[in-house]
């Protein structure tokens, strides 16, 4: 039976999987290689194509489920555009005039809106079937993400800053670099900057700073101690290594006898020894 | 796929024997002598547990010898609503000889 309360014994983090991670898309990514979807070739995404996302909320990050294609066009023309479309996305997001984005009506799309659309529509066969449609967006998130696996490694990760890609990030990235704006925002692919961050966080002290473990083992092997616990069995770090691992309050709680048993692990590791 | 050993990062813990020596010299500070003593084994290992149940286990009282180690420190690297990461230092004695 498990209860909410129950206290989960400390796992070894030898004991649990590494996450997976696609290191050739990391090379591909970092050295300059593009995915193949709807038609175009998409280079990996800079940390100011995720500032300009980040500064409409675009659905493609903040709300998924919500992401039309016309919002995947102008992820994709943001991110082939670059600094060229600044302006545009500005005068989009912060208009000085004009009525309010319906999708349907034409007429209140805006220069980055028409922009988007022409980028998409170049490209783009209108007969390409909805599951072709829904594997290539997949792909676009999976190149997307590989920019994140650097800073998976820092422990604590992002800065806590309320724009994730905001000022205080580009700051402290260009600074980590010692990169100019320019280049950290829109020449570096994400994906060699959070390496680039993850090592000098390493090399400034961090001894923390390692590939992150894969939480679904992790939960498995949080079930299995417990269950173990309960049972009163030992957990085979406690087998392996019983000097530094002592049994716990709960296992001696649910089976007294185990500290018999304990105790005479740790005998025969002596004999052993001597 | 990579040049590299699947299973070559999943080292999570490091351990360090070390000594103390007392050093027996003549006038001139030379040492003509070291005897060694105090010997241990210390144990960085990294561990985690869910998000509620981190406590720390770098408390008073604990008792040590060659056969158990004491928990000398218990640092919370990271913890978020999946889990807690941390730090746990054991220090134990070596046997003589």
């Amino acid at each position: 039976m498990t209860t909410t309360s129950e206290v989960c014994p400390l796992v070894p983090a030898s004991y649990i999987k590494n996450k997976a991670y696609d290191g050739d898309g990391e090379i591909w990514s970092i050295a300059g290689g593009g995915i193949s979807v709807f038609g175009l070739r998409v280079k990996a995404p800079s940390l100011g194509v995720f500032s300009l996302l980040e500064s409409y909320e675009s659905p493609f990050i903040a709300h998924p489920e919500d992401c039309t294609l016309l919002d995947v066009w102008r992820v994709l023309y943001i991110n082939d555009r670059r600094e060229k479309c600044v302006q545009e996305v500005m005068d989009w997001a912060y208009p000085s005039h004009g009525s309010e984005f319906v999708h349907e009506d034409t007429t209140t799309w805006r220069e980055f809106d028409h922009n988007a659309f022409a980028f998409g529509a170049e490209h783009y066969d209108e007969n390409t079937p909805m599951e072709e449609i829904a594997q290539d967006v997949e792909k676009l998130y999976k190149w997307f993400l590989l920019a994140f696996e650097g800073f998976e490694m820092i422990p604590g990760g992002g800065s806590g800053a309320a724009w994730w890609f905001g000022a205080e990030t580009i700051g402290s990235m260009a600074a980590a670099l010692s990169a100019r704006p320019c280049e950290i925002l829109w020449d570096l692919p994400l994906c060699f900057v959070g390496h680039a961050v993850a090592s000098h966080a390493r090399m400034n002290g961090n001894n923390n700073v390692k590939r992150p473990k894969d939480v679904a083992d992790m939960k498995e092997k949080f079930e299995e101690a417990k269950d173990r616990e309960r049972n009163g069995v030992m957990h085979p770090w406690q087998v392996e290594n019983p000097e530094a691992w002592p049994l716990t309050e709960q296992q001696i709680k649910y089976k007294p006898t185990i500290q018999k048993e304990w105790d005479r692990l740790l005998k025969e590791r002596k004999n052993v020894k001597a | 796929m990579g040049f590299g050993v699947s299973t070559a990062d999943n080292i999570s813990q490091n351990t360090a024997y070390s000594v103390q020596a007392a050093d027996k010299m003549d006038e001139n500070g030379a040492i003509l002598e070291m005897t060694t003593y105090g010997g241990i084994k210390e144990t960085t290992e990294e561990v985690y547990t869910d998000a509620g149940s981190f406590t720390n286990l770098a408390v008073n009282a604990q008792v040590g010898n060659t056969t158990a180690a004491v928990v000398m420190s218990h640092t919370l690297i990271e913890s978020n609503t999946d889990y807690a990461r941390a730090s746990k230092v054991s220090r134990q004695a070596l046997t003589t000889g």
